[in-house]
């Protein structure tokens, strides 16, 4: 007991390097699938024919491969095309476009929810698209995106443990290094799991709190 | 600017036939399980007992929070260290199994808190008003959930039930972590032996792309069956 | 010849299909600044489909609407027609305000938010003088004490007039009534029919008005409009036109209005 709280102590800094490296991964495709999730969304309820055409195929492809296989895909493909892309860069690019064709979705589903008039209305004003979508739609939309987005949001936090399988060094891989190299399991193990648990617990609070700001009378 | 040669493909059919019937094989066992402990986790979620409810929300929050991957490597790795210096040996045979088997119980363990959850929407969903009319006929509780609140619930859950379905069989693909030889084992296998790197994923994308699809299709047809619905 | 009024909307020989079903069969339409003009007819008729086209929130297939003697939504280039840019279509459709049956508050405003969001998102008023005028708004619509509340907190007539609060705030030209009052409670139809009335007795603003409420259209009315089957099949003088309609089309559409 001693020895593995001991050891515990000795490489908690390896993990908690590891925690910064999942954290980053994760706040930059959760940063990135939002921004391609709500352009999507839009395209897909309100541009042309073929930008919908072309968003529908991303979406539909994106949703029904593994994301391992999109990972994989990606970072043997690129070298393919002359383009040297790293374990870390795959992991964000697989996930961003991952998490933004679900984005995509959930936008476009609230988007399709908001009765028509409200559009009438906010043109008949004499509003514009961009304008129209930023202060009309987009606020309307958020009740109904906010508690699939924080979902999506936390199967990403988890998606970034793929990352291991590229050994980039993220809380995951950082975790079995120290499980192999001290043949201790299952208290690293599980130090790993509550930290997991830990920030999408967080991420549900942050959830909370967007769902309440985006609440208005009803 | 490439040399395709989709002819790889059909040199390595062997092994992605396999890799197909391995993932499959996980997905269905994995989904029969654990929609069992999904209905009864959701069961006991629902109880009004918090003797029941405490530990079963516990259970769900804590297995949908981490990665399935550690779940996996939990089971795969760290189960056999502890079990082999602690465990009795019959009982550690019991408990530790193969790749395969490993990803089976780690699927079926972190499966059943997603399908906790859609059931327990299902069971939300029938409501009082079910219940109360099987009662006023003369029902049994035990009639009343077998002829009328389990359908209604099943046919309710349906959607999300496909939904957790083509995820499960897409999540089949971490098993390739524990070298299991299903799909994303096999193009991983003939891109590095072969260097086809394109054929070696575009054909396995597609593979996953058409299963996913056939599985949406079929729970379609299922639902469609069904002539009433909720 | 130099006090030729110009006509505030001008509507040529509109057609209008949708699919295979021609809605608008060439209507022709003038009206002059400060009158006030109601439509009646028949449900599917057209009736809605051509307030709408005045405000470019449908595009029209044939003819010409103008508004202000500005063309709406298409401009003439080498005798064909050149959609106009998205930017110079809100222009114009801010110069024209509609008032909906179902309202089409802003649910995520208040009701003062929803009067001086046009004004300051779409005009650039300021935050302060927007919220005075709109409260000046509100109050000529008897809902001061409303001003905080939220449209899921009102009823359906003090719904619709915040909705004819936020249309009088963009200072339009011309004023757009879609049956503003046929998805309220009979109860709740007097007050926003006041309102109305009150609006057309200042003739400070063109109204075009598409109603069932067949006293409006007598009392208020400068003109009455009757359309069916997508054209214009009579108009004049609301009394005379009622009392004394012309057409087969107006005798049996009144008849039922009476025995309804
Ligand atoms: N967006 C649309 N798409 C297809 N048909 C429409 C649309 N809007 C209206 N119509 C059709 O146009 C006809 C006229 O409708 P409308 O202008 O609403 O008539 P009114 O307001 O006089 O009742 C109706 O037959 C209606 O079904
Ligand atoms: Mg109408």
């Amino acid at each position: 007991m001693e020895k593995t709280l001991s050891a515990i102590a000795q490489n908690l800094d390896l993990m908690l390097g590891g925690l910064g490296v999942t954290l980053v991964l994760s706040v930059l495709i959760i940063f990135f699938g939002t921004i391609i999730g709500f352009l999507g969304g839009m395209g897909l309820t309100s541009g042309p024919r073929w930008l919908k055409a072309l968003l529908r195929v991303y979406v539909d492809i994106v949703r029904g491969t593994p994301l391992l296989v999109l990972m994989f895909l990606l970072f043997y493909l690129m070298p393919e095309f002359g383009v040297d892309i790293t374990g870390f860069q795959t992991v964000v690019v697989a996930l961003s476009l991952f998490a933004g064709a679900h984005i995509s979705e959930i936008v476009r589903g609230a988007l399709t929810g908001i009765p028509k008039g409200q559009a009438d209305a906010a043109k008949a004003l004499g509003l514009t698209y961009w304008p129209m979508m930023r202060e009309i739609m987009i606020p309307q939309a958020m009740p109904a995106v906010v508690p699939p987005w924080t979902n999506t949001a936390i199967e990403m936090v988890k998606g970034t443990s793929l990352a291991f399988l590229l050994s980039v060094s993220d809380l995951l891989f950082e975790t079995q290094n120290v499980v192999e190299r001290t043949g201790i399991a299952l208290p690293f193990y599980f130090t790993a799991a509550l930290i997991y648990l830990a920030v999408n617990l967080l991420l549900s609070r942050f959830g909370h709190w967007l769902e309440q700001r985006n609440r208005y009378a009803a | 600017m490439f040399d395709l040669d989709w002819n790889i493909v059909l040199r390595y059919q062997d092994l992605i036939v396999e890799g197909v019937i391995i993932a499959l094989r996980m997905t269905l066992i994995s989904f029969a399980i654990g929609s069992v402990l999904g209905l009864l986790l959701a069961y006991a979620r629902t109880s009004g007992r918090s003797w029941l409810e405490t530990p079963a929300t516990a259970y769900v929050e804590f297995l949908r929070n981490i990665p399935l991957l550690l779940i996996v490597l939990i089971y795969y790795f760290g189960l056999p260290m502890v079990a082999y210096k602690n465990f009795p040996d019959w009982l550690a045979d019991a408990v530790v199994f193969d790749g395969e088997g490993s990803m089976i119980v780690a699927l079926s363990l972190y499966y059943a808190a997603y399908l906790c959850e859609v059931f327990r929407a299902g069971i939300l969903s029938v409501g009082r008003r079910y219940l109360d009319a099987g009662k006023s006929i003369g029902l049994t509780n035990v009639g009343v959930a077998r002829y009328i609140t389990v359908p209604i619930m099943f046919r309710s859950v349906l959607p999300s039930l496909t939904n957790t379905a083509i995820s499960l069989f897409k999540d089949t693909s971490i098993a390739m972590a524990i070298a299991v030889p299903e799909l994303t084992f096999a193009a991983r296998k003939i891109s590095t032996d072969t260097f086809k790197v394109f054929e070696a994923w575009l054909t396995v994308g597609a593979i996953y792309l058409v299963i996913a699809w056939l599985i949406g299709a079929v729970m379609r047809a299922l639902e469609r069956r069904i002539k009433w619905s909720v | 010849m130099a006090d030729v009024i110009q006509p505030m909307v001008e509507i040529v020989d509109v057609r209008k299909r949708f699919g295979d079903n021609e809605v608008l069969k060439g209507v022709s339409l003038t009206i002059t600044p400060g009158e006030v003009v109601s439509i009646i007819g028949p449900s599917g008729s057209g009736k809605t489909t051509l307030l709408r086209c005045i405000n470019f929130l449908e595009t029209y297939d044939g003819g010409w609407i103008r508004v202000n003697g500005e063309p709406v939504g298409y401009r003439e280039k080498g005798g064909a027609r050149v959609p106009l840019k998205e930017k110079d279509v809100a222009k114009l459709r801010a110069e024209t305000a509609m008032v909906f049956q179902q309202f089409n508050l802003f649910p995520h405003m208040t009701a003062l938010g929803n009067v001086t969001f046009g004004p300051t998102h779409v005009r650039g008023v300021a935050k302060d003088a927007a919220k005075e005028r709109g409260l000046e708004l509100l109050a000529r619509v008897g809902l001061r004490e409303k001003a905080d509340s939220y449209p899921a907190q009102l009823s359906g007539g003090q719904q619709q007039r915040v909705a004819i609060a936020r249309a009088l705030a963009m200072d339009p030209k011309v004023m757009l009534f879609d049956e503003v009052t046929s998805a309220l409670d009979p109860e709740l139809v007097g007050e926003v029919l006041a309102v109305m009335q009150g609006l057309a007795d200042s003739h400070g603003v063109t109204m075009i008005v598409v109603t069932h409420e067949m006293h409006f259209a007598r009392d208020a009315a400068d003109r009455l409009v009757f359309m069916d089957g997508g054209v214009v099949v009579e108009q004049g003088v609301p009394a005379a036109m009622i009392e004394d309609p012309q057409s087969e089309r107006l005798k049996a559409f009144l008849r039922r209005f009476h025995n309804a």
